[in-house]
């Protein structure tokens, strides 16, 4: 296993790292753009995962944290010239107290499984109409944010680089935050929260204080997403920012990729990604149609894969290795 | 504000409610029978309604000519998705059947917007149509129609559940699953049964909606929502208590659309729907314990 | 009601045995004193503290553990990571709660299946599992329902002396059991329920003999030879 002490998994990650820094510099801008979405989906997925697949609580309705972050900075820059980066972390906080303010609803009412998936899509469906309908936020028109050119302290640059890297350093951040949750005392509790939470209660866990820790990580975390979204495409509107249809990309990658591992929504993204651009490319035509191949292999995942990916590869491998 | 228009209003909602109760009343024998959320269900109704828009045009006739037709296509199709898909996980845990039925959701919706676009489509109708005017008040024809036809067939639907041996077989099912199992029944044929009577039904309240109704591939989001707010509402594996959710929803969202200006109408759905869900979580009929 | 007029004391240390038909009451009272029921009337106290309206986690903190009728351990969980779960209301510390996970795994038996998933564990290994999970939490005071059904006659040996083992470390055990036999041998005292009301309460051998008793299991009279 180790080569002079040095173990070969080091090797696996440091090249890992040069590809990752090295690839926007190499590849044509279209390319680029891909792979930060491949990252932004990955990075979303993974901030759901916390609480979805952590802590088993199924959310229908993580757009109402990711339009939350997404307006917050946006309307922060647009009215009071106050940096996006600032915009951000206030956008985080706002979605982590939305979570709280869910979660604390929710819970304490004792909702579980679909009756708690369908209550977080009622409350981003109700983020969507308001915002719909608010002079504030530019109503159906959504809000512009003003072009700055080459500005990276009012994030955004003309060159996709920056994002790609940004995107990249929020990512490994969520993956950082995941990690630390599965190996300790978090993650065991939301185990066994997961797992049956009345069990749970019997050996000591808080399931209700654990369970707002969750969505309360995970609320602040996929708020920081919007705001990226909002600086990388540069507007925002009601239905791309609190629609039903972001909510559903956003847990598709973890759930095929794997709910509840560290690493499963980057292998749901990595493999949605490129299969959503190679169908836009071949079909053409709308928006949406990429949609068509993901409720396809939603279907397949679900009767083929109940564990996703990472689930089968990890079945798979250790089957094979004994 | 005008006494007539809110009169007015009510009875607009009730007449749409009629339509809600079918598409109600079809997705609770689904979730009574199954167990399953099926989020499929407005997928259904708008394949429901294109199919009839097809079919009127190409024939040239009246959309309600076609209703056997798409109810019988809707049938077909529900049988085989739930006798080749869905049966293979009834034992998964719930939020995999959710996903599953919301992936076949998906995959329908974007596939009608590949294969139609998504232009809003109307179908126009000189036969039934127009209106009728009494006391200042206006009573649309073919919502009249919509609402009398809902109203037969969810009684018709009420029937055969609780007069026909098909019927009480699939009740017993969703009465006691295990029970049913060890007396022979064909579960699978049963089941994908039921899941075909339901499709049909929300295919033909698509079909008497269509001569005042958008067709658009989305138009079945808005449809299963207001259905999963009505069941809920209603309570769970309650057969009245759908019925009547879905009048006083219906109700409560033309109210909603002359009350509170423009989208906010679905407002008060949606609160209405979180309110339920932690107040009351039964619903106002509901015997399951949640 | 499910549980009428139910008052006892239980002295520390002590074995209690708890019996009664089936539906007379013996789940619903350890679900009162775990917290997961909230009585109508009347209070629950753990020395001076009083228990009423306390959560089920806070009941457990305060050193009441207990075991489910149908064993549910986390099934997709290892037996490690079930009882570590247990384990970190008392430990902060990874490691340490590692070293006290295996300890009592070793305890309990279940050492050598640590890495296997809970679910595939036969009934006696889950018991023994549940068993470790409740210890995890340094328990006072243990509420064990049912923890002999369904074990064959080697099996329930084997966790009559886990029992008497768990007792003798201090702990003070209300034991729930079907059997007569079993309520016999482990318990320094008896409470027999009936319909939700408690009809006899003393040492085994006078609850054996008591008429009541005698009645309400019909006919079955033990002997203490």
């Amino acid at each position: 296993m180790s080569k002079n002490g040095i173990p070969k998994i080091l090797f696996f990650w440091f090249g890992l790292i040069l590809i990752a820094v090295l690839l926007p510099f190499l590849l044509p801008s279209y390319f680029v753009h891909v792979l930060i979405m491949i990252l932004f989906y990955g990075y979303l997925g993974t901030s759901w995962n916390i609480l979805g697949g952590y802590a088993g609580q199924f959310s229908f309705g993580h757009a109402a944290f990711f339009g939350i972050g997404a307006y917050t900075s946006t309307l922060a820059f647009v009215n009071w010239q106050t940096s996006p980066w600032i915009g951000m972390v206030f956008g985080g906080l706002l979605g982590g107290l939305l979570g709280l303010l869910i979660g604390s609803l929710c819970f304490h009412y004792g909702l579980r499984g679909p009756y708690f998936a369908l209550a977080t899509l009622a409350f981003a469906e109700l983020l969507r109409l308001i915002s719909l309908n608010l002079d504030l936020t530019g109503k159906a028109m959504g809000i512009l944010i003003p072009l700055k050119g080459n500005a990276p302290l009012s994030f955004q640059h003309e060159s996709k680089i920056f994002y790609y890297f940004v995107i990249l350093l929020m990512l490994i951040g969520a993956l950082w935050v995941t990690r630390r949750i599965d190996g300790g005392k978090i993650g065991d509790y939301l185990a066994a929260i997961r797992e049956d939470e009345d069990s749970a209660e019997a050996i000591g866990v808080n399931t209700f204080a654990y369970k707002l820790l969750g969505i309360l990580i995970s609320g602040f975390l996929t708020a920081l997403g919007g705001t990226f979204y909002a600086q990388y495409f540069l507007y925002i509107d009601p239905p791309v920012t609190f629609g039903v249809g972001t909510s559903i990309e956003i847990f598709l990658r973890p759930i095929v990729g794997g709910m509840g591992t560290v690493y499963g929504p980057i292998i749901g993204a990595l493999v949605l990604g490129p299969l959503g651009e190679v169908t836009r490319g071949i079909l053409g035509g709308y928006h949406g149609v990429h949609l068509m191949i993901y409720g396809a292999i939603l279907v397949g995942v679900i009767i083929f894969l109940p564990k996703g990916i990472y689930g089968w590869l990890d079945g798979f491998i250790r089957g094979h290795t004994r | 504000m005008d006494t007539n228009i809110l009169i007015q209003a009510i009875i607009s909602g009730l007449l749409m409610g009629g339509v809600y109760a079918l598409v109600a009343v079809s997705l609770n024998l689904i979730f009574g029978v199954m167990k399953i959320i099926n989020f499929a269900h407005g997928a259904f109704m708008m394949l429901g309604m294109y199919f009839t828009y097809w079919v009127s045009i190409f024939l040239d006739i009246h959309p309600y000519l076609s209703l056997f037709t798409s109810m019988s296509a809707l049938f077909v199709i529900g049988f085989l998705i739930q006798y080749g898909l869905i049966n293979r996980i009834m034992e998964a845990p719930e939020h995999n059947q959710l996903l599953l039925t919301l992936g076949i959701a998906l995959f329908l919706e974007n596939l009608a917007l590949f294969l139609w676009s998504p232009n809003y489509r109307m179908l126009q109708v000189t036969t039934l149509a127009g209106a009728m005017h009494t006391h200042k008040l206006m009573f649309s024809t073919p919502r009249m129609i919509a609402f009398g036809a809902a109203l037969a067939m969810t009684l018709l639907l009420y029937l055969f559940l609780t007069k026909t041996d098909s019927g009480k077989a699939i009740r017993a099912i969703s009465q006691d699953r295990e029970g049913a199992h060890v007396i022979g029944i064909n579960m699978k044929i049963i089941y994908s049964v039921a899941f075909g009577i339901g499709s049909a039904c929300v295919a033909a309240a698509g079909t008497m909606i269509t001569p005042f109704f958008y067709i658009t591939p989305t138009v079945g989001l808005v449809f299963v929502i207001t259905a999963f707010v009505i069941v809920v509402l209603g309570g769970l594996g309650s057969f009245w208590g759908a019925f009547f959710g879905a009048l006083i929803v219906g109700i409560a969202e033309s109210l909603g659309e002359v009350l509170l200006p423009g989208s906010l109408k679905q407002v008060p759905i949606y609160s209405i729907f979180i309110l339920t869900l932690l107040l009351r979580p039964k619903g106002l009929f509901g015997k399951k314990h949640v | 009601m499910a549980v009428n007029h139910v008052s006892f004391q239980v002295r520390e240390g002590e074995i209690l045995g708890l019996i009664g038909p089936n539906g007379s009451g013996k789940t619903t009272l350890f679900n009162l004193i775990s917290g997961f029921f909230a009585p109508d009337t009347g209070s629950i106290y753990l020395g001076d503290e009083r228990l009423v309206g306390l959560k089920p986690h806070q009941i457990c903190k305060r050193g009441i553990g207990r075991t489910f009728q149908i064993v549910r351990p986390f099934p997709h969980l290892s037996v490690m990571r079930n009882v570590r779960a247990a384990v970190f209301n008392r430990e902060r510390e990874i490691n340490q709660a590692n070293r006290r996970s295996e300890s009592l795994l070793e305890f309990v038996g279940l050492w050598s299946k640590r890495k296997e998933l809970a679910g595939s564990l036969t009934l006696a290994e889950r018991k023994q599992l549940e068993l470790a999970r409740c210890l995890a939490t340094q328990p006072r005071f243990l509420l064990l329902d049912e923890v002999m059904a369904g074990l064959n006659p080697v099996e329930q040996k084997q966790m009559i002396e886990l029992v008497i083992k768990i007792g003798e470390g201090g702990i003070t055990i209300i034991v729930i059991e079907h059997t007569m036999q079993i309520i016999m041998t482990l318990s320094d005292r008896i409470i027999v329920l009936c319909f939700g009301e408690m009809i006899a309460q003393g040492v085994p051998q006078e609850v054996a003999n008591d008429p009541n008793v005698i009645k309400s299991y019909l006919g079955e009279k033990y002997t203490f030879a």
